[in-house]
């Protein structure tokens, strides 16, 4: 379904131009869900944000390919990203608390998608979105849906956040780092709710994030990604049971009390100490 | 609710103030009303008598409280200088007042608000520079100099009015608008400049929201980002400026009546304290005081309106 | 996304450019200004018939008015008048609006409560309102504008110097002179006033540009500033009339006040860094 080859990006108003990610490659097939793991600076929101076409001016493609669905999507004019977005992919992000606009209801919010792609009535969006909303388990969804975001909590937002991107039915989600700002009780609630949308949507996850412990909970496959360029990948079991590359071995040994901590790994640090 | 019960108590209580400084203001001054209404030729008994008859004679307190009861009432008292009831001066002025102060306002609304997006959108290049540019010089035009320049340009040259030929709206009303659309140019143009300025700010600053990626992410054009998320959001703090904008509008209108010889408020005011026809002044300044008040009180509930979040504050 | 270099030079760049053409406008502005105090190449009253509406020459670099009077010599008298009376009201409306602003807000209680009151009413008066309420009573002059002005100016001044202090207030660095034993009165002129410097300079600004305009208007309404004294406003107004005979009159004295706004305005943007 989706097919990147070789992509790189570069800042061009620096100099000299730095290069944010470098030889990037990936595929997913529809309903997968894959995991980009790296520390902040890895080029992964760069890599996502390549992928909606939201890409700062100054951030330029210069090589590779990018094909969604059997097209390319580097050829695609702005109308037809526009035509793309909250469509066939759409996103989320990783703070819920200023990624809703303020001043709008969420109801209004919530079916955004619909209002720009499809030619539904006012009553039938409502409808979809106030089923959505009990779908991605928001409870009272005819009183939320007057209410603005900030009378909602975070983990509330989130919700509003991951059902407003799964409206449209979009063939593959973008998940920015959707739990890292959350409490650890309200991010296993919200992984989970990722995971059974996938399942009942079929949606593809593209699932972004820092933290190796939530990659392995959701993801079958994941990129490590470091200095914007990819050092390892592969099925989530077999990179984290067995890393090949010394710098996935280093971010599995700043988990502290993982679950799967090998003996080897804890001699390799009680040695380098 | 609670928002707005305490919004307009402080209405309410700011509307006291003023009429009451107002009224003592004038108080202090030296000199004997008495004596301003008769002139010095009349004698001390024929003064006495007129002071009773106007209650000057009572506890300043008591004075106040009926020269508020009949300012409510509409009775603003008698002008010294032509003995004429206030009010009926006042109703006579305020059209052309009102007027211009509208004008200049919805011209204030109408340009500042495209070309604030426009700048704020476009920030650092071509549109941005040269509005950036004109806006500094164009804030620092003085009013009555705008004025006189509108006058030459489009009055003396250009033949689009002439100047001097104001035409009261019970003559014509398309004459009324058609001279005063002029003073209200020549207003509106800083403030315009002024409103350009703050709301490209306000735009630059949204348009860097995380909600503005959420609204890209969910399909919108630039335009509907720029329409239907971030405007909204970039008013908020630009209302505050609009409610003093108002203000500084009407007093701008009394400067501009002299320029454009308009026969107004501000030509009355003038005149007035020239007199030292005190009712007259003291009357206007409670006026256009509690309007700008009252302005100020409506803005408020435009931000409950908009802004959502406002009534949990409150 | 990570911040790149250019961006914070390039802001900061701009911001001195305001300052050093303000700069530079409000030198040649001022001292235009002082100049007309004290000096002028004609008298400014007087009148000489065979010179009415006299082109410009070198001998007159502005042309003659009306009566005859040399119009560089009136916009420099005038440009003096102007001068003193905004300088007047910044000494007056600057200085104990700041030093009430100070005092409130350092030590806030009921002082501080009903300057805000105040405050709060006064703002619903346009100034050049007020101070017509005070020429009304004080009658008109150069003394009484200044006056007028000076104590209109004040509310403004407090205000903003006591939102500063309150911020300061609280600070660590004032917690620790106290700790020292500063006394009150030192922590504010010696350790808070310098701190809120920056915004009290583009205030003064301001308040010069304010208090020009407000002169100018005052004068042209015939009630400001009166004979014999010169001012830019009256001249203006006497001259409307003859504009096409003898526009120098009215472009000149308009001329330097726009000079001046425009320095006063830039410079205070420079200043608010």
């Amino acid at each position: 379904m989706l097919e990147i080859q070789g992509l790189s990006i570069e800042f061009q108003d620096v100099n000299p131009p730095f290069l944010a990610v470098q030889d990037f490659f990936l595929s997913m097939n529809s309903g997968e869900i894959v995991g980009i793991v790296g520390e902040s600076g890895s080029g992964k929101t760069m890599t996502s944000l390549a992928l909606m076409g939201l890409l700062k001016r100054q951030a330029k493609i210069t090589s590779g390919s990018m094909m969604f669905l059997g097209e390319d999507l580097l050829s695609k004019s702005q109308k037809e990203w526009q035509a793309l977005r909250g469509k066939e992919i759409s996103m989320i992000f990783q703070e819920p608390m200023t990624s809703l606009n303020p001043v709008l209801t969420i109801g209004r919010q919530m079916e955004e998608s619909l209002r720009l792609h499809t030619k539904m009535e006012a009553k039938e969006r409502k409808k979809k979105a106030l089923d959505m909303m009990s779908q991605v388990g928001l409870a009272q969804p005819e009183k939320l849906y007057r209410c603005y975001p900030h009378q909602l909590s975070g983990g509330m937002r989130q919700r509003v956040m991951i059902g407003s991107a799964l409206i449209g039915n979009p063939k593959l989600m973008i998940a920015d780092e959707p739990t890292t700002a959350l409490d650890v009780t309200i991010q296993a609630q919200i992984l989970s709710l990722l995971k059974k949308m996938n399942q009942e949507h079929g949606t593809a996850i593209l699932f972004i994030s820092h933290d190796l412990r939530v990659i392995q909970s959701i993801c079958s496959r994941v990129v490590v990604m470091y200095q914007g360029k990819i050092v390892e990948s592969g099925p989530v079991q077999t990179v984290l049971r067995s890393p090949q590359q010394a710098y996935t071995k280093k971010l599995l040994s700043a988990i502290p009390n993982r679950a799967y901590s090998l003996r080897r790994d804890r001699k390799e640090r009680i040695e380098s100490c | 609710m609670k928002y707005l019960i305490k919004k307009f108590c402080t209405l309410i209580i700011t509307l006291f103030f003023i009429s009451l400084l107002s009224f003592l203001a004038f108080q202090v001054i030296p000199g004997d009303a008495a004596l301003s209404k008769l002139g010095t030729g009349a004698t001390e008994q024929k003064r006495e008598k007129l002071r009773r008859e106007m209650g000057l004679d009572r506890p300043v307190l008591e004075q106040y409280g009926i020269w508020l009861k009949n300012f409510g009432q509409g009775n603003m008292g008698e002008s010294y200088t032509y003995s004429l009831p206030v009010s009926e001066m006042i109703r006579e002025k305020m059209p052309a007042n009102l007027a211009i102060t509208a004008m200049s306002f919805l011209m204030m609304l109408a340009v500042s608000i495209p070309l604030g997006l426009l700048a704020g959108r476009y920030a650092g290049r071509i549109p941005d520079r040269i509005l950036t540019v004109c806006n500094q010089f164009v804030m620092a035009v003085p009013g009555f100099f705008m004025g006189i320049l509108i006058t030459c340009v489009f009055g003396l040259a250009l033949h689009w009015f002439t100047p001097g030929g104001y035409v009261s709206y019970q003559e014509s009303w398309s004459g009324f608008f058609g001279y005063l659309i002029f003073p209200s140019i020549a207003i509106a143009l800083p403030k315009c400049a002024m409103g350009v300025k703050l709301l490209r700010s306000s735009v630059i600053g949204e348009l860097g929201q995380d909600y503005v990626r959420t609204a890209y992410s969910r399909g919108n054009s630039q335009a509907q980002v720029l329409l239907s998320h971030v405007l909204k959001n970039s008013l908020l703090p630009i209302l505050t400026f609009w409610a003093l904008a108002i203000a500084d509008i009407v007093a701008s209108s009394v400067i501009l009546e002299q320029v454009f010889t308009i026969p107004g408020l501000g030509t009355l005011l003038v005149q007035s304290i020239s007199n030292r026809d005190y009712p007259v002044v003291q009357a206007i300044i409670v006026l256009i005081a509690g309007l700008v008040v009252t302005i100020n009180f409506l803005v408020d509930l435009l931000y409950g309106i908009i802004d959502p979040r406002i009534e949990l504050r409150g | 996304m990570r911040p790149k270099k250019g961006d914070f030079k390039k802001v900061k760049k701009e911001k001195n450019y305001y300052f050093i053409s303000g700069g530079i406008l409000v030198t040649v502005v001022t001292v235009f200004m002082l100049v007309g105090l004290f000096y002028t190449p004609y008298d400014s009253e007087a009148m000489d018939l065979s010179l009415k509406f006299a082109p410009f020459t070198l001998a007159h670099p502005f042309g003659c008015d009306q009566f005859g009077r040399d119009v560089f010599s009136r916009v420099l008298k005038g440009s003096g008048t102007t001068f003193l009376v905004a300088a007047g009201t910044l000494i007056i409306g600057g200085g104990l609006g700041t030093l009430l602003g100070l005092f409130t807000g350092y030590f806030g209680g009921w002082p501080d409560e009903v300057l805000m009151r105040f405050n709060d009413l006064v703002v619903a008066f346009p100034n050049i309102l007020l101070a017509l309420i005070f020429i009304s009573i004080l009658g008109p002059g150069k003394y009484n504008v200044i006056l007028a002005l000076g104590i209109v100016f004040i509310p403004s001044f407090a205000r903003l110097v006591r939102s500063e202090v309150i911020v300061h207030r609280d600070m660590d660095y004032v917690k620790s002179v106290r700790l020292m034993g500063g006394s009150h009165l030192r922590i504010l002129f010696v350790h808070i006033l310098p701190n809120i410097k920056g915004t009290l300079f583009s205030a003064l600004a301001i308040g010069f540009n304010n208090a020009v305009l407000s002169e100018a208007g005052m004068s042209y309404l015939g009630i400001g500033v009166q004979p014999p004294d010169a001012s830019i406003g009256r001249m203006m107004s006497e001259a409307q009339a003859y504009i096409f005979a003898a526009p120098g009159s009215v472009l000149f004295p308009g001329l330097v006040m726009i000079l001046m706004v425009l320095g006063f305005g830039l410079l205070s943007d420079g200043c608010s860094v």
